[in-house]
């Protein structure tokens, strides 16, 4: 994990052509890839009552939707385009003009649980088992999920797939910092974790004048945005209708009671 | 929310989880009963789970072993 993740300067050329990313098409080989990437992860999830790829949708939907509300500040001049698009990468962080940062969030969000056994974390450390001995009993859940998910889109088929998400070395670079630190962001039984990433938003919103550059304060307030934006989706049950939130506590206490008999 | 990015979305997350936790606070003890019971229902008449039972809506996605996965993916690629 790392504490500032750095998201691209605004480019005023790329800002100003209009209807980008949108107006991008993506080739058959690429979406036939994104397919059967999908699907791969599908069937990678467990069969768990709660942590099953019902839940990753689940939370998938609530990134995109937390993306697409990402709203600009009431004082902007719609008017002038490119001022807009400025105003807004200022105000947002950098998030919204940033396809790859989005993509990383949304795709995180997707693979965040895959391979979870339906047991809490502590539990393969108190039994020592081989996960927990290889990432030495922090997060061991969720950084295996990112290592099968990685390891999948590594895989020879998806080349086309990969080619269309990053451009080179430093795009693969940022585009994995975003994925660990978004499916490790879900590890909210982790105390210190827990506490480390509580310092962190302080640290970026509170009023203190830091002696960092601007852009690392503001790459810093990406990073810890982006990390409670794919923690609140997961648990978005909890922020949605009686009846979702009944849905999802249902399934959890079942998946607990299973654990814990 | 403190970072200002999300707008009215925020507002309507929070009434959401709020009236939830207020509903909890009201039936939360009675519903946790009402599921204790039924698992061990489940559990005792048939040693399944209620998933498995088909008592709820509740319907475990993917296949049950990991490693069966794993194989099917490993002999797909």
């Amino acid at each position: 994990m790392c504490e500032i993740i750095h998201l691209p300067h605004f480019d005023a050329t790329i800002a100003g052509n209009h209807g980008y990313p949108e107006s991008i098409v993506l080739s058959d080989v690429v979406v036939e890839q994104l397919v059967d990437y999908v699907t791969c992860i599908a069937a990678l999830y467990q069969g768990n009552p709660f942590h099953n790829f019902e839940h990753a949708s689940h939370v998938t939907m609530s990134v995109v939707k937390l993306l697409s509300r990402i709203v600009a500040p009431s004082d902007l001049d719609f008017a002038n385009g490119q001022q807009t698009s400025s105003s807004l990468h200022d105000h947002t962080y950098g998030i919204t003009s940033d396809p790859l940062t989005q993509f990383a969030c949304v795709l995180s969000a997707l693979i965040h649980d895959v391979d979870r056994c339906g047991v809490p974390n502590n539990q393969p450390v108190k039994e020592n088992s081989k996960a927990a001995v290889v990432y030495k009993g922090k997060s061991v859940a969720e950084q295996n999920s990112v290592d099968i998910a990685w390891a999948l889109l590594m895989d020879v088929k998806y080349s086309e797939l990969r080619a269309a998400i990053y451009a080179d070395e430093t795009e693969m670079h940022r585009f994995r910092q975003l994925i660990v630190n978004s499916v490790m962001a879900t590890d909210i039984m982790d105390k210190d974790l827990k506490r480390l990433r509580n310092a962190r938003w302080e640290k970026a919103f509170s009023s203190d004048a830091t002696e960092e550059s601007s852009k690392d304060a503001i790459d810093r307030k990406a990073t810890i945005v982006i990390e409670h934006l794919i923690q609140a989706s997961d648990v978005s049950h909890t922020m949605q209708h009686w009846h979702i939130y009944r849905k999802w506590n249902e399934r959890l206490f079942e998946e607990m009671y299973k654990s814990y008999k | 929310m403190d970072c200002d990015v999300f707008g009215v979305s925020s507002e309507e997350n929070l009434n959401y989880a709020q009236k939830n936790r207020n509903e909890w606070e009201a039936r939360g003890q009675q519903v946790v009963f009402e599921l204790k019971e039924k698992v061990e229902r489940i559990w005792a008449d048939t040693g399944e789970a209620l998933s498995e039972a088909g008592e709820t809506d509740m319907v475990p996605l993917g296949p049950k072993s990991t490693t069966e996965t794993k194989s099917k993916i490993s002999s797909a690629a």
